[in-house]
């Protein structure tokens, strides 16, 4: 039997039918001539000329194609390409795929919408955190050739603090052959006095040639000179900021020479730095930058200009031209131990090279981690929403098989289908990418007005630059070929015959497996996600239960600073035992005292401890513990229990006693099984002086409500005096209220001293709660996106898989089988998958959890509570998603169910 | 004239039961005795006009072990159709007889 179909096509050129439609009625004509061949054949006819007299009946088809067209107009007016194997113009037929696409889309709105979204909230989650990532980590400082500049931070084991002293500096500076230039900075509270008030800013102080170095230019005046910074206290000048000039300064042009005063003392300002240059760290942003020789006018009774054993500033280092990173490391390291030689009493100092403009060094650790984390996390949710895209467009394609296989007979090439389908999705993923890109902005524009409860400016510039835009599209690109070509190349390999004839697919089982996969593996990653989450969320659950190891509900804090105020040792020490008694009287105050850190600040001093009794070899190998000074009632008012011997005493006000005060950690580490009371301590080795230990109090949170017990000393504020402290008060009535008595009492005693930080402690636990709480969230909201993108995919693909089983499922009824039967046996297909991704799920969650171990608190890395919940709440989401289809499907009428096609 | 009664002739044909297309055209050829032939082109130009006016409906059955094939079936619509045109063309050859009936004396 020839083939009629070439000549049918001929005479009906250019129909400019839809597809199935135009093959349709070739086929019907192929078949009435097939008949037509055959019974002439039958009736003797030879085989020319049955064909001819065939071919004849063609005849005055040109009437026929007129009026299919005129009949047909209704349909598709473009024409389509039926795949011919032209080789035509690669742009032109993108394009057309481009329309094509689109138009098949619009043609579906219901999953084109679906899709677009979920595509949205996965390419916006992954945007959204890559501009944090790119603000945190990848944008250079608006400095000059950044990549020439490294953050050095000198590192010893025990101590990440990575602070250098001033004369240390110096030495490297002026004997390092390495680098171009060396330059430190360090940020610090000024006190600022404008129109009779003072306020209290941050600024830097920083070396002569820090602005040099950085390439940083002013916008008005100048920047400082190597010279300013040769003398202690010979050049008080200072550069502001450019917000500062325009916020405090109002911008004034002439402001250039004139004096501002400083900590009662005048400096004159010479620049104003450019408003695109924000310091060299991330927190802490100043607004007034002063010589580091300014130190003691800036920041009174400080001692680190000259101490060469104390670590207080950061430093910054210009690469000379053909200097590598790795040869200037290794160049200070090998100065570093020539210096020791010199100084023996030098810290075994090695250098680190970073990039700046991060944070410093102590958060940086936890600042990568918790990138690192994120970036993770919203990973998984763009693939599980790629897993549910690409169940969706399985089925999709296998609705469209029938068109695809017409193509396909009709001699398209499988590599232009694929190539159109592709196109499909690339199409929906750059929408998705465009409506995510907004969704970004927006959630960007939410963190950027969500002020961190710190009292220092943050610079967290998040802006969605050309980085951020590069990202999404290739994500969005990479997104749509990645949920596309999976589909792609399963359509467009069916078996022809099955499609065309209309059937429902008898390689169902063979495909099945693949959307079966994604399936699992949807629910797999969904249950890492939740599992990673429910940690964190335990975890800040765990810190609150456990709580910081003091009151925090009645008692408040208020600071001042005396030292910037310009009070002298004698004088603040007398202010604040006025002050104190004056807060102590007021009803209703438990009692009063003063601390010189904060536990659970930012802030923190250590120093060397030697312990009576412990093997000595020198002081630079003494154990660094954490220490604090108080005032006597600290611990009462704190709520800390003492567990022996006794509190400070106000009688404690000389020289001549030296009581400390240590935690139980540090009394169990150094003299296990005895009491510490009676023994000493001392600072750097056992021949400076003993200081007795009098008192032993219960282990709390000092800097971390994360953090292990770790051995603490307080020593006796009353002794030497501290300026710069903060007062804690216990009430028994409204923390509140409190605040606004103790701001009149200071004002009472000195109206011009600026009371700040000064809320209920409970506020103040706001901060270290802030990372846990915001973990929680993120991880939290991500996790439930998962869940729900999991429960959707689940049930779209368990809706068009009951869809294909209506006929036999229509049979099994019509045969006796009720509907509970139905219902199980669709039910079990459907959760024999999701136990499948749940045990991967679980397996996997195992495996990853364990990298969180660092970030936990209190619950293991493997908790049973945890892992219990997440899978019952997904089991529960899965089974859900199972149900619904499956009672649909036992309320389909079986008639209607075998006639189903 | 000749298309009127080409209509009338598919629609009648498919009163009895549902046809394809090539039985349809052996079935008119056969009956008519050869007088009338239809061939594929105008045949099938005729079943999508009437299928486009919504007289007759096809669809593709499948029989066990033949290939599918495009059945026309009469709608309602058709039936009316029918109908009203069986009028018409008895009517029509009424007249005629009429006119052409030997004269009576």
């Amino acid at each position: 039997m020839p083939d009629w179909k070439p000549e049918i096509r001929q005479r009906l050129a250019n129909l400019q039918l839809e597809p199935l439609r135009e093959a349709a009625v070739i086929e019907e004509l192929a078949q009435y001539l097939e008949d037509c061949y055959a019974e002439l054949l039958s009736s003797g006819a030879t085989e020319a000329e049955a064909h001819q007299r065939t071919l004849s009946e063609l005849r005055g088809s040109e009437l026929l194609a007129r009026e299919l067209r005129r009949v047909e107009r209704q349909f598709a007016p473009e024409p389509i390409a039926l795949g011919t194997n032209r080789r035509t113009n690669m742009i032109a037929d993108l394009w057309h795929d481009l329309r094509f696409g689109a138009r098949m889309l619009m043609k579906q709105p219901g999953f084109t919408l679906i899709a677009v979204i979920t595509l949205a909230l996965g390419i916006g989650a992954n945007t959204g955190v890559f501009s944090l990532v790119n603000t945190v980590l990848l944008r250079p400082l608006p400095i000059a050739q950044p990549e020439r500049v490294f953050e050095v931070t000198p590192l010893r084991e025990g101590a990440d603090i990575g602070l250098t002293s001033y004369p240390v500096y110096k030495d490297f500076r002026d004997r390092n052959d390495a680098l171009e230039s060396l330059a430190a900075y360090r940020f610090t509270p000024m006190s600022l006095s404008r129109n009779g008030n003072n306020e209290r800013v941050w600024g830097y102080l920083v070396s002569g040639n820090y602005f040099d170095l950085l390439g940083v230019r002013a916008v008005q005046g100048r920047m400082f000179t190597q010279e300013e910074d040769r003398a202690p206290g010979a050049h008080p000048v200072v550069v502001l900021s450019h917000g500062c000039w325009q916020r405090r300064f109002g911008g004034d042009p002439n402001l250039i020479g004139q004096t501002i005063t400083i900590n009662n003392y005048s400096f004159t300002v010479v620049g104003v730095a450019p408003p695109e240059f924000n310091g060299t760290a991330l927190i802490f942003t100043p607004e007034i930058y002063a010589p580091l020789n300014m130190g003691k006018q800036v920041e009174p009774g400080s001692r680190w200009l000259e101490n060469r054993g104390n670590g207080s500033l950061m430093l910054l280092g210009r690469l000379k031209p053909n200097v590598t990173a790795a040869q200037a490391k290794s160049a200070f390291d090998t100065l570093a131990t020539q210096i020791r030689r010199e100084q023996p009493n030098d810290d075994d100092l090695h250098f680190s090279f970073s990039p700046p403009g991060l944070i410093v060094p102590m958060l940086r650790n936890a600042t990568l981690g918790f990138a690192g984390a994120l970036l993770v996390i919203v990973g998984l949710v763009l693939l599980i929403a790629c897993t549910n895209l690409a169940n969706l467009s399985l089925a999709r394609a296998a609705q469209r098989r029938k068109e695809i296989a017409v193509r396909l007979s009709l001699g398209a090439t499988r590599g232009r289908l694929m190539r159109q389908l592709l196109t499909e999705s690339v199409l929906l993923a750059l929408a998705g990418g465009a409506l995510g890109w907004l969704l970004a902005s927006g959630m960007v524009g939410l963190v950027k007005a969500f002020k961190p409860p710190v009292d220092f400016a943050l610079t967290i510039d998040l802006k969605v630059d050309w980085r951020v835009l590069v990202f999404t599209t290739l994500v969005s690109l990479v997104t749509g070929l990645l949920f596309g070509l999976l589909p792609a190349w399963q359509a467009t390999k069916p078996d022809l015959v099955p499609a065309l004839k209309d059937e429902a697919g008898g390689g169902r089982f063979r495909r099945a497996w693949l959307r079966n996969a994604l399936v699992v593996a949807q629910v797999a990653l969904s249950l890492v996600l939740l599992a990673g989450a429910g940690l964190i969320v335990r975890s800040l659950q765990q810190t609150q239960t456990d709580g910081p190891g003091f009151d925090i509900e009645q008692t408040v804090t208020a600071s001042v600073d005396l030292d910037l105020q310009g009070y002298d040792r004698a004088r603040a020490k007398a202010f604040q035992k006025q002050l104190l008694a004056r807060i102590e009287a007021i009803p209703g105050v438990r009692s009063a005292s003063l601390t010189g850190t904060l536990p659970l600040n930012l802030d923190r001093s250590s120093a060397g401890i030697y312990a009576e009794g412990q093997p000595f070899t020198r002081s630079a190998d003494l154990p660094e513990i954490l220490t604090n000074e108080v005032w006597p009632r600290y611990f009462e008012t704190m709520g800390i229990p003492l567990l022996a011997g006794r509190d400070f005493t106000m009688q404690e006000d000389n020289e001549n006693v030296r009581p400390v005060i240590v935690n139980e950690t540090f009394a169990r580490r150094f003299w296990p099984g005895q009491s510490a009371i009676g023994k000493w301590l001392s600072f750097s080795g056992p021949d400076q002086p003993h200081w007795d230990i009098v008192g032993v109090v219960k282990d709390s949170k000092y800097w971390s409500l994360g953090e292990n017990p770790q051995p603490y000393v307080y020593f006796p504020m009353l002794r030497d005096g501290e300026g710069d402290a903060a007062l804690v008060a216990r009430t028994s009535g409204d923390p509140q209220s409190l605040i606004n008595v103790i701001r009149h009492e200071v004002r009472r005693l000195d109206a011009n001293l600026p009371v700040y930080d000064a809320k209920p402690m409970r506020e103040h636990m706001r901060l270290s709660l802030f990372p846990l709480r915001a973990g929680a969230l993120v991880a939290g909201s991500f996790a439930l996106l998962a869940l729900a993108l999991a429960g959707l995919g689940i049930y779209g693909v368990m809706s068009y898989a009951t869809e294909q089983r209506t006929r036999e499922l229509g049979i099994r009824m019509a045969l006796g089988a009720q509907g509970s039967d139905v219902l199980r046996l669709v039910m079990r297909q459907g959760l024999r998958l999701a136990l499948t991704g749940l045990a991967l799920g679980l397996a996997g969650a195992l495996a990853v959890t364990r990298l969180m171990k660092s970030v936990l608190y209190g619950v293991s890395a493997t908790d049973a509570v945890t892992f219990a919940g997440v899978t019952s709440l997904l089991a529960l989401i899965v089974s859900l998603a199972c149900y619904f289809p499956a009672q649909r499907v036992t309320k389909i009428d079986p008639l209607k169910a075998l006639r189903h096609d | 004239m000749k298309k009127g009664g080409a209509e009338l002739l598919v629609l009648s044909l498919l009163e009895a039961r549902p046809r394809h297309g090539y039985e349809l055209r052996k079935l008119i050829e056969t009956r008519s005795d050869g007088a009338l032939k239809f061939n594929a082109a105008s045949l099938y130009l005729l079943l999508y006009r009437l299928e486009k006016r919504g007289w007759i409906e096809g669809r593709w059955v499948e029989k066990a072990g033949e290939r599918r094939r495009r059945f026309y079936k009469l709608t309602k619509d058709g039936k009316n159709a029918l109908a009203a045109q069986r009028g018409i063309w008895e009517s029509f050859v009424a007249a005629i007889n009429r006119v052409t009936r030997p004269e009576n004396a």
